[in-house]
């Protein structure tokens, strides 16, 4: 993509703002010789100026850059798989401490079997089956041999 | 010392452990998609009820599998296992293709062993010397130290050095949230108790380094193909595949290789994964035969394969005498010492000599194993190669989100891990490197702490951080590297616009 180098210089340059903004809200209880928000300052400084460089560097290739042929990918479908995860990541560790390591990661081990496999190699008694043995002995692995909590949840 | 490092490790639960660990770093290594990182920090957590010395036993062999483990799918399917074995390929697997892959696959194991080993030694021998030089440093030495690796992690880790700063910055960041040093300021914590105490190394490594390498195997299902690999023939194979004249011939590749690996894993922010490439380039230019080169010669693995194994000793150099981790794994290494409540740095060695020898003698033993079991155990490894990988990558998952949440048992290092793995896979869209990540991580707050302290010895003064020999040296080296790729950088455009006109 050949804006990618621009979205990039963008992404540095909010990354630095929003540093310099975090750093200004930082309240001091007393003053030392180099207060706790110098090296913050620094680093949001740098920030930017890496983000107007990289802008730069963006804007210079997007004028270099020859036209011509670019790729046509798939990439969409590739990114809602990835939303995908994300969201069942997040109710996976919502759901961690209330349902339970056991039940709750046999099903994630499922989904995300089911998630990364693609669409002719899915067995899913299979999946089911390996999902709740690993679970099962990465538990009682940890809680046992290792004396690891882990959450019991409805099983408890 | 190094025997009482030996007696401590032979006892048969030390070398299973060995055994297990080096089984579990070669297949880490050799499937495509999970690295040496990974497996060092996916098992630490199961070191959390272990022995010292079998700890530490367990994260030597699994680094020592996992870097060497690369080679086998290099040499057998053209794809590196992990970063470190991206230059065997261009030899590797031609030599396969001309009948010669038990050839090619003894090459580098013979020579990971020798490499290894020799960086062991190098270790045992350079990390004292330097741990009795380190225990005069103070606040100026450890500023000025942490500082050079902070510019040369910048300047040094990837294609683009803005990228490189960027991704050093970042990594500093995220280790200033919570409590300050000195002062007790509340930094970046908007709030939120759990971020009072800052994120934990481990959630950090296993998001950057095992869950964003899962979020990128979903965007990449869809193009998954099958695995079609043949277990190469052993007949009329002698010894390691080659003859003791072939062996003869190697030894000054060996040599140059081994130096550049060593020195190469010394420095912070690039190990083997760049030392690997580096080394390659040189034995080519090097070569009386230059154009031989990537059509399957012995040269190209020695020199890969070698320089690799070489980074892991010289990265436990600063690690161990200094308490500064050379790459990510090391990082990881540092977190597992001080889980064990050690200081890893200049009094290691006083305190916890023993200790310290037991795992260079895991090292060694470890070698060993590896050199045994990636030879002749190799129908083992392929046949594992063949676990597809949406089998493997959920069991990875469940094992990050156990080695996070057992660190603290907090759901929110759960939560860390996920953010980090968003981090990670952003890094690898758009190609920033994450080893400056990490090493801002942990060498920032060691900057920052010591150069508060420095300024409160000396008044305000920032003299001292000069008139400390060291101190000056390393700053001079670090502005040096700072300055020398922006005068590069500008040459090269005067060369291009000259040329333009």
């Amino acid at each position: 993509m050949k804006k990618k180098e621009l979205i990039l210089g963008i992404i540095f340059l909010i990354c630095g703002v929003f540093f310099c903004i975090g750093t200004m809200k930082i309240k001091l209880h007393f003053q030392t010789e180099l207060s706790a928000k110098f090296i913050p300052g620094i680093l949001s400084f740098i920030c930017i100026v890496v983000g107007i460089s990289q802008c730069i560097h963006g804007v210079a290739y997007l004028r270099t850059s020859q036209q011509g042929f670019e790729k046509k990918d798939d990439g969409k479908q590739g990114l809602y798989s990835v939303l995908l995860l994300l969201v069942m990541i997040f109710v996976y560790t919502y759901l961690l401490s209330r349902v339970g390591f056991l039940v709750d990661s046999s099903i994630m081990l499922f989904l995300l079997m089911i998630l990364l496999s693609p669409e002719n190699q899915r067995n899913y008694l299979m999946f089911a089956a390996i999902s709740v043995v690993s679970t099962v002995i990465i538990y009682y692995t940890f809680r046992i041999g290792l004396d690891l909590m882990l959450p019991r949840g409805i099983l408890g | 010392m190094i025997l009482n490092g030996f007696l401590t490790i032979l006892n048969p639960e030390s070398l299973l452990i060995i055994l297990i660990g080096v089984v579990i770093g070669i297949v880490f290594g050799a499937m495509p998609g999970l690295s040496t990182t990974m497996a060092v920090a996916l098992f630490l957590p199961v070191t959390y009820s272990m022995k010292g010395y079998n700890s530490f036993a367990l994260l030597m062999s699994l680094y020592i599998g996992a870097v060497s483990g690369g080679l086998v799918t290099a040499i057998l399917l053209r794809i590196p296992g992990t970063p470190n074995s991206v230059a065997t390929v261009w030899d590797g697997y031609p030599m396969a293709k001309k009948g010669q892959a038990m050839k090619a696959l003894g090459t580098g194991v013979f020579f990971s062993f020798l490499a290894t080993i020799l960086s062991v030694f190098a270790l045992m021998f350079i990390s004292p010397v330097l741990a009795k030089l380190a225990t005069s440093f103070g606040f100026y030495e450890y500023f000025s130290i942490a500082f050079f690796s902070l510019t040369l992690i910048a300047t040094m880790g990837g294609k683009s050095m803005l990228r490189g700063l960027f991704s050093g910055i970042l990594g500093f960041m995220f280790a200033l949230v919570g409590i300050a040093p000195i002062d007790a300021a509340k930094r970046f914590t908007f709030g939120n108790p759990s971020l009072l105490g800052g994120f934990n190394t481990l959630p950090v490594l296993i998001g950057l380094f095992a869950v964003s390498e899962i979020i990128n195997a979903v965007q990449e299902a869809r193009k998954t193909e099958k695995i079609e690999i043949t277990i190469p023939s052993t007949k009329g194979v002698r010894g390691f595949g080659f003859s003791l004249g072939e062996f003869k011939e190697q030894v000054p590749n060996f040599i140059r290789s081994f130096l550049i690996g060593l020195g190469i894993g010394i420095l912070p922010g690039i190990g083997g994964g760049t030392s690997n490439i580096i080394s390659y380039t040189v034995a080519k230019k090097q070569s009386k035969h230059p154009e031989l080169f990537g059509t399957g010669i012995m040269d190209g693995i020695v020199a890969s394969e070698t320089a690799n194994n070489a980074s892991i000793g010289g990265s436990m150099i600063p690690l161990l005498s200094l308490g500064i981790p050379g790459d990510a794994t090391t990082a990881i290494l540092l977190g597992g010492l001080t889980m064990l409540g050690l200081t890893p740095g200049p009094l290691l060695y006083q305190k916890c000599g023993d200790f310290v020898y037991s795992i260079f003698a895991s090292l060694i033993i470890a070698s060993f194993v590896m050199l045994f079991l990636e030879f002749y155990g190799l129908r083992f490894f392929v046949k594992v190669l063949k676990i597809p990988k949406y089998i493997l990558l959920p069991i990875v998952f469940l094992l990050c989100v156990v080695g996070a949440y057992g660190n603290n048992s907090r759901i929110f290092d759960v939560y860390a891990v996920t953010i980090f793995g968003i981090i990670g896979y952003f890094f690898k869209v758009f190609d920033i490197p994450a080893a400056p990540f990490i090493l801002g991580f942990i060498l920032g707050p060691m900057a920052e702490t010591n150069l508060r302290r420095g300024l409160i010895l000396s008044e305000g003064s920032l003299v001292p951080f000069f008139t400390h020999p060291v101190s000056c040296l390393f700053i001079f080296i670090a502005l040096l590297s700072i300055v020398y790729p922006i005068i590069k950088y500008f040459r090269g455009r005067k060369i291009v616009r000259k040329i333009a006109s």
